[in-house]
């Protein structure tokens, strides 16, 4: 039995990004707000003293800043025959914990995606004709537009600080109702919180995971290819090209750069180019963006140089100040099918008895196809750098869980004007408990190639505004399907 | 269950357990391989000679996967020997100093715009400098 706490207005399910911009919009209209947060309460003094903020081992090896395998993970396979495992390492991406969650560690790389990213599945049949879409893939429109989101893209950018130049370096320029949350104490402690309206603002998969234990939505079947909660999971489809310049003429100490200071292209991405001749839809940011020069993860050797020894110390020693290691070199699409899904897994339960998270996800021949033509495209503008060797590193299938390849881990409660293929509408209300919003880039119903911030904090403030202008004065749904 | 190499890390062991058992199998080795010789007695390149074994498969240790156990324990050398020497390896910034790196500085500020000069100052550690080290 648990206890129940005083009834508050809103309740806050994560308080990262989406949650705190959903708190501050919402005490704007004076209403009485708890957020409810899994991990520790953070201060940049303490937490984030500049005197060991560079320690790689304890941030980026042991993960210091992220959820622990042991406190819950998620099941893993690659296709729906296999058997799931539970993640015991974080590999692929890095799950947050905490106050501030995924933006504790964020490196502030935010863009806009285009606006044809809104409408992608309209914008492509028109442009290419259904057909060269491959069969399986499930990519919807957004039910909102860049132009509904632009003021929004706008007031967070401002809100960051966000900058940089933009130009061309030569050329021209181109039925429910949800009565809170119940959670459990770090003293075991079970406590319900009731609230007149409930933000799920927690990480894309715990969002997933908490609809699907809440029974709110009707969970997906890939089989039928109905059903709702967990459908158009996502990532991002990440690789890169390594340089090595001749250390007699070239200096680029690596350990200045960080994680938001570099230098891109566009032309490749979504569809600023005619994707008619290539045979794949999607695309990608490609450049030199490197966070830090951190010696363990960042001390690449050419090709062929042996693994250990003393030919290998002496490649690291010969290459580590004129070589280039783009984190995310090629930054590309990732769009939705119809295996590439989240439910719960049969087997594998947390510490409360509850099912993990099961994720099925592989890479399709489109994103593998899409990634090999720009990472040659990329091999070349690092070649044109003046390298005198360039080593490749295409993303392959399958899909491997142990190599990082960002947390932008998306969908699986989807946004969308139907509600039989989303779970929330384009308000990011549920469709089944209209007071029920959730935040996060579980509503991407696929992924674009640029980092998802810009457009979750978006989508943040356009949920809150929709809330502050018209679901306080009247609450029940904002869309009637 | 071991699971496919994209699942990752499957076994009951943790790290110790995985080391203790996997050098227990390695001595054992050495021991009929280099006439009861132990690992610490074995020259350099007879060393060389069983690291390289081990890398290409043509060593096979009892009940342990040797190729799996030669990628942990270069894995695990190679952070210890980039990892702040407050962890107890890289002394005296030996592995910062060879490629340049320098440490846990506060920031670069001033040297964002200058391109291509070499940083000349020495590394730092977490817990201090190099010649702050006690001398034996």
């Amino acid at each position: 039995m648990s206890r129940k706490l005083p009834k508050k207005d809103v309740v806050i399910i994560g308080l990262g990004w989406t949650g705190s911009i959903l708190a501050n919009e919402l005490t704007d209209e004076g209403l009485d707000i708890i957020a409810i947060e899994r991990g520790p309460w953070r201060d940049a003094p303490t937490e984030f003293p500049p005197n060991y903020a560079q320690d790689e081992l304890r941030y980026r090896i042991r993960h210091e800043l992220f959820l622990r395998p042991e406190q819950t993970t998620f099941t893993f396979r690659n296709k729906m025959n296999q058997t799931a495992l539970p993640i015991r390492d974080w590999g692929s991406f890095m799950p947050p914990n905490g106050v501030g969650g995924g933006g504790v560690h964020w490196n502030a790389e935010t863009f806009r995606f285009l606006p044809s990213d809104f409408v992608l599945r309209t914008h492509l049949t028109g442009r290419y004709g259904a057909s060269f879409l491959p069969e399986d893939m499930t990519i919807q429109d957004w039910g909102v537009t860049y132009d509904d989101l632009e003021p929004h893209y706008d007031h967070f950018e401002y809100l960051c600080g966000t900058s940089g130049t933009a130009g061309n370096l030569r050329g021209q320029i181109q039925g429910k109702h949800a009565t809170g949350v119940s959670f459990v104490d770090t003293g075991g402690v079970e406590w319900e919180q009731p609230a007149d309206l409930v933000i799920l603002s927690a990480y894309t998969m715990f969002n997933v995971q908490l609809l699907l234990h809440s029974k709110i939505g009707k969970p997906y079947d890939p089989i039928a290819n109905a059903g709702v909660i967990g459908r158009n999971f996502t990532h991002q489809t990440i690789s890169s090209v390594n340089g090595f310049f001749d250390n007699k003429k070239f200096n680029f100490n690596p350990f200045i750069s960080s994680g938001a200071i570099g230098m891109c292209i566009d032309e490749f991405n979504g569809d600023n180019f005619d994707h008619g001749p290539h045979g794949f839809v999607g695309g990608a940011y490609m450049g030199q963006v490197q966070t830090n020069g951190r010696p363990i993860q960042t001390t690449p050797v050419p090709p062929g140089t042996p693994k250990w020894g003393a030919a290998w110390k002496s490649a690291v020693r010969d290459n580590y100040l004129s070589s280039v290691k783009p984190g995310t070199g090629i930054h590309g699409s990732f769009y939705s099918y119809r295996d590439v899904y989240l439910d719960l897994d049969p087997t594998y339960k947390d510490r409360f008895g509850r099912p993990l998270m099961r994720m099925t996800i592989d890479f399709h021949d489109n994103e593998i196809k899409q990634n090999a033509f720009l990472t040659d495209k990329f091999a070349e503008i690092i070649q044109a750098m003046g390298a005198h060797t360039v080593d490749k590193q295409y993303r392959k299938g399958p899909y491997d869980a142990t190599d990082y390849q960002t947390t932008h881990l998306n969908g699986g409660a989807i946004m969308g004007a139907d509600p039989s293929t989303s779970a929330i509408n384009r308000y990011l209300q549920s469709w089944d408990v209209p007071n029920l919003f959730v935040m996060g880039a579980s509503a991407f119903p696929q992924n674009a190639g640029y980092n998802p911030t810009g457009t979750v904090a978006a989508l943040a403030f356009w949920s809150a505004s929709a809330i502050r202008g018209q679901y306080l004065k009247n609450p029940g749904p904002l869309i009637h399907a | 269950m071991p699971g496919t190499k994209q699942q990752g890390w499957q076994s009951a062991n943790g790290p110790a357990a995985t080391y203790r058992e996997a050098l227990a199998a390695l001595d054992k080795y050495c021991q009929s391989k280099y006439q009861g010789k132990r690992l610490p007695d074995l020259s350099d390149p007879e060393k060389d000679e069983l690291l390289k074994g081990l890398e290409d498969e043509k060593i096979k240790l009892e009940g342990v996967d040797g190729k799996s156990f030669f990628e942990l324990v270069i894995k695990d050398v190679q952070m210890g020997f980039f990892a702040d020497p407050l962890y107890g390896g890289n002394r005296d910034m030996v592995a910062w100093k060879m490629i340049g790196y320098p440490g846990a500085r506060y920031n670069y500020l001033d040297w964002v715009d200058r391109h291509n000069e070499r940083f000349p100052l020495p590394p730092v550690s977490i817990t201090g400098r190099a010649d702050w080290s006690p001398k034996t």
